[in-house]
Order: structure tokens, then sequence, then C-alpha cells
């Protein structure tokens, strides 16, 4: 099975070139927990993931602060599936 | 102290009953064996304390619902249960009780224990069990508000267990829409998990009394 890749997209690219709609609801917790999160830049494009993701991206959660990575399964320009990473906030 | 005790026909607190007939300082309203009956004693006469057997306990939530907020903000709700269980206690929790006892040896120790209850002495969200659980109390006397047609029928979707992808597929919705919908329910709502979602949505199905 091939590796995946990434390949690391223009800082010019804009989100709208991507997605209709840049904000998501990801799952966590076994199904339990619902975040929202709304994309900010489209970082990756990603080739050859066992798990399908086609895309890695910056995102913010709407409701709360913080920042964060999530691998994104990105088909007919919407989000199908999602998995986020946020990031450690130093305090 | 006034206290009603609402018991089930199929599980009858006999032993407490007893207790309480002899407790000192305490007096026994009335013993409810209906959710009408219960309502009907609460907006018709003074009550401290309602002692709840195990099986009655879902039920509160429409007892509750059922009197005026001034009346029901005053009243110390109890489970006494022969066995309290750990589970016993989490769901009391989450249906907004006050305490859980288990049925005491004398009249003394009832009152002594109903005394802690009301006094707020003895609350069960000091209990370690709960606190290491972080929960918040009475989510399950909630009544879930809906902005739309479109997510009381997705909640309903949720309370019979389908899952996200089946409730897109029977809807014609896409996941994220179904994902974004429940995310907008459970934050109106102020509920942090899809299962509480569901819970409460499936609780008002139930036939309130019990009978």
């Amino acid at each position: 099975m091939a590796e995946p890749t990434y390949r690391l997209l223009s800082e010019l690219s804009r989100v709208e070139d991507y997605l209709d709609e840049p904000v998501f609801t990801d799952v966590t917790n076994d199904g339990e927990t619902y975040t929202r999160y709304r994309v900010t830049r489209i970082t990756h494009e990603v080739t050859d993931h066992p798990r399908e993701w086609s895309h890695m991206a910056n995102v913010v959660p709407v409701r709360t602060a913080g920042m964060g990575v999530a691998l994104l399964r990105i088909v007919n320009r919407a989000i199908e599936d999602s998995e986020v990473t946020l990031s450690r906030t130093g305090n | 102290m006034n206290v009603l005790l609402c018991e089930s026909t199929h599980s009858p607190l006999t032993t407490v009953a007893e207790l309480l007939q002899q407790a000192p300082d305490v007096n026994l309203v009335s013993i409810a064996r209906t959710g009408r009956d219960a309502i009907d004693v609460l907006t018709r006469e003074p009550v401290d304390v309602s002692i709840h057997s195990e099986d009655t306990v879902e039920l509160s939530r429409f007892i509750r619902d059922a009197i005026p907020e001034t009346v029901s903000s005053t009243i110390s709700r109890v489970v006494a249960s022969p066995n309290p269980t750990t589970p016993l206690l989490v769901k009391a929790h989450q249906f907004g009780f006050d305490g859980v006892i288990a049925v005491p040896k004398s009249p003394d120790q009832l009152t002594s224990e109903l005394v802690d209850v009301v006094s707020r002495r003895s609350s069960l969200s000091e209990h370690p069990v709960i606190r290491s659980l972080n929960l918040t109390p009475g989510i399950l006397t909630r009544t879930l508000s809906y902005s739309n047609q479109l997510e009381a029928g997705i909640a309903d979707l949720v309370g019979i267990g389908l899952s996200d992808r089946e409730i897109a597929e029977t809807l014609d919705l896409s996941l994220q829409a179904v994902r974004n919908h429940i995310e907008q329910l459970l934050q109106d709502n102020h509920l942090s998990t899809r299962t509480q979602l569901a819970v409460l949505h499936a609780i008002n199905w139930s036939i309130p009394d019990f009978a």
C-alpha cells in the first residue's frame, strides 16, 4: 500500500476555492461530542491516505477559543468527514 | 417537616411509611400511588420533602412540570431504596433529586437523614462518584426546545437510536448537515452529549404516571 503524501498548497489558495461551506461539525468521544469548527485555511492536499483524507486544514472552534489542524475528506466541495487535533493552549 | 411519599404499587415503601408515622418532627401528608395523586397533593398541601421509590424517579419530572415553579422549587426530593446503587445515585442526580437514602432502621434516623437533605448538609452533588463524573445536576428534568420541525424530526430519529449516517439517508441530507443540526440542538439545549439528547427526547414519550 502506498504511503500517504501531503502536498503543501500555496498560501494564496483560498478556502472558497475548495469548499462551499467552511463551517463543519466534528464528532468525537465515541460519537458523543459534537464540536463546530471553521476552516481558516486549507494547507495540504492529501493522497493515498488509508482513511481517505483528501486535505489538511487549519481550523478554529466556532463557539470557544482555540485553534487546530484537521484532516478532511472533501467530496463535491463539501466536508464529508473530519478528524480534528486541537493545539494545546499554553497556560 | 411535611412529607409526601410517592411509591408505585409494584414496589411500595412500606417500611418507610411506617417509620414516617413514628418519626419525630415529621408529618406524613399523604402516600401517592399515581402521578395524579402526587400532583393533587402538591398543589393542595404544603410539602417540604417528597420521598420516591426507585421506580418513580423518571416520572418525577412530570410531577415537577405539572405544579407551579414557586411550589416545585421549595420541595426537596429524595429517593429511598433498600439498596442504593451507584447507577441509582447518578440517575437521581440527573433527575434533579437532592438525596438518595437507604431505608433507615429507625424513625430517628429517618428524620435525621431528611433534615440533612432539606438543610443541604447532605447533597448528591457532593458524592464522590458524582463529583468525579462532573455531571450537571437535573439534566433530565429539562424540556427540549427545537427551532424548527426538521430539528424535532432529527431528535426523534436520534431518540430511536439511528446513527448520524442513517439519519442523513432517511432525511436525504448530507452527513454534515445532520451533524450541524445535532450540534445546534445540543447547543440550544445546553447539553453535552448525543446520548443526553436521545434520552431526554425519548423521556417525552413516556406515559406520565406510575400507577
